[in-house]
């Protein structure tokens, strides 16, 4: 489980290009279809919690949170991605025993 | 109790109509109260009643608004209220509903689980209802762009990023006396600085604006805090306050007392605290669902 920034660039040949980086930072790039250069800003960057290989040890827990809340954790635990604003409950939920994440 | 709604929706339209219109936002508040009254009774009956600020809080708001005499018994009773169909609403209740799971007695006792409760914290930092009332608030307070702002206590940095969501602030800076917190909030809003601080006193950086949203109850010492805060704050830099009272929602206070508040407060005792250092600039509400206003830097 850990934070990663993210952005989807279109290059001037039509080729959308995505790019994720673990920190936050100006960066440029190669299209990797036409070999243009693409210049991508710090503010560009959207950050969001990658889960990875995460599973639920502890049902009880997980039932314990409000629906909507449990809801956007088996969203994330289904897609691998999670919205940064859901992370310090992800890492409690890791810290208790409740989340296993690989 | 429900006298303020003409401010109430004045102010925090977006807020009743999210809740499902005035009605819907009427039951959900009702269940508060319903709940504030089931805990007492719980926590009386078993004997777990002590001092501490969960049965303090619970005292202290069903008092004032005559659901218990001076000596704790109920004298209003209070019927279960019909469930609210609004998502938000409905969210809110169930909020209660999941702390309720925990036991009023346990929670009393101090011997629920201590992480049940810290996650039930990071759980009510996401929820919907939450995140529309702070921002509601800010757009009710004026909130703009381009302010360098001070946050006390940011836990784990849920404020900052609802800040960033709609407002571009110059410098975004929080402190907190958990370090642990500290960490995480860096990885929730990286646009903002956070430090590992017991006490604005520890803040060198002067700003435009405080946020005191939900902060006043972590304060050990709060005269002394809001006296730091002062120092780090610009001559007539703005301080925005929403902070849940003895008058609000008494079982949302209980939850938040329940989460490490070190107090409670009625609004006359916020406001008296505040005018130690700062001069009222506009209150937005009493006590519904909050004491919310913006107070300022004495010195212009």
């Amino acid at each position: 489980m850990q934070l990663v920034f993210h952005v989807v660039k279109n290059c001037k040949c039509g080729n959308v290009v995505y790019v994720e980086v673990p920190q936050r930072e100006e960066l440029s790039i190669r299209c990797p279809k036409c070999g243009a250069s693409i210049q991508i800003s710090a503010d560009e960057f959207v950050e969001e919690v990658k889960l990875r290989d995460c599973e639920v040890r502890d049902w009880e827990r997980i039932g314990a949170l409000s629906t909507t809340v449990q809801q956007m954790v088996l969203q994330a635990l289904e897609s691998g991605r999670a919205p940064k604003g859901l992370w310090p409950l992800l890492v409690k939920l890791r810290d208790v025993g409740a989340l296993i994440c690989t | 109790m429900y006298l303020e709604f003409f401010s109430v929706y004045r102010y925090f339209k977006e807020y009743i109509e999210a809740s499902g219109g005035l009605l819907e936002l009427k039951k959900a508040l009702d269940w508060s109260v319903w709940y504030a009254v089931k805990w007492w009774r719980e926590i009386r009956e078993t004997g777990a009643a002590g001092d501490n600020v969960f049965a303090k809080s619970l005292y202290t708001s069903l008092l004032l608004q005559g659901f218990i005499d001076e000596d704790g018994n109920i004298k209003k009773e209070v019927e279960r209220p019909e469930l609210p169909k609004g998502l938000y609403a409905r969210e809110w209740v169930e909020m209660h509903e999941r702390f309720d799971q925990l036991g009023a007695a346990k929670i009393a006792r101090d011997e629920v689980d201590r992480n049940a409760l810290e996650i039930l914290y990071s759980d009510i930092q996401i929820q919907g209802w939450h995140r529309i009332m702070i921002k509601t608030f800010l757009k009710a307070a004026r909130m703009v762009s381009g302010l360098a702002i001070l946050e006390p206590y940011s836990k784990e940095g849920h404020l900052a990023v609802l800040v960033y969501e709609d407002y571009a602030p110059s410098l975004y800076v929080g402190y907190e006396p958990n370090a642990a917190l500290v960490d995480i909030a860096k990885s929730v809003a990286p646009q903002a600085r956070f430090i590992a601080a017991p006490s604005a006193c520890d803040i060198r950086e002067k700003f435009d604006a405080v946020l005191l949203i939900e902060k006043m109850q972590w304060m050990p010492d709060p005269a002394k805090e809001l006296e730091c805060i002062k120092k780090a704050l610009k001559g007539g830099g703005l301080l925005y306050i929403a902070q849940p009272v003895v008058e609000s929602m008494p079982g949302y206070l209980a939850i938040t007392s329940a989460l490490g508040a070190v107090h409670v407060f009625t609004w006359k005792q916020v406001e008296n605290l505040l005018k130690m250092h700062f001069t009222l600039e506009k209150r937005l509400i009493k006590t519904m669902p909050f004491y919310g206003a913006v107070w300022a830097h004495p010195e212009r």
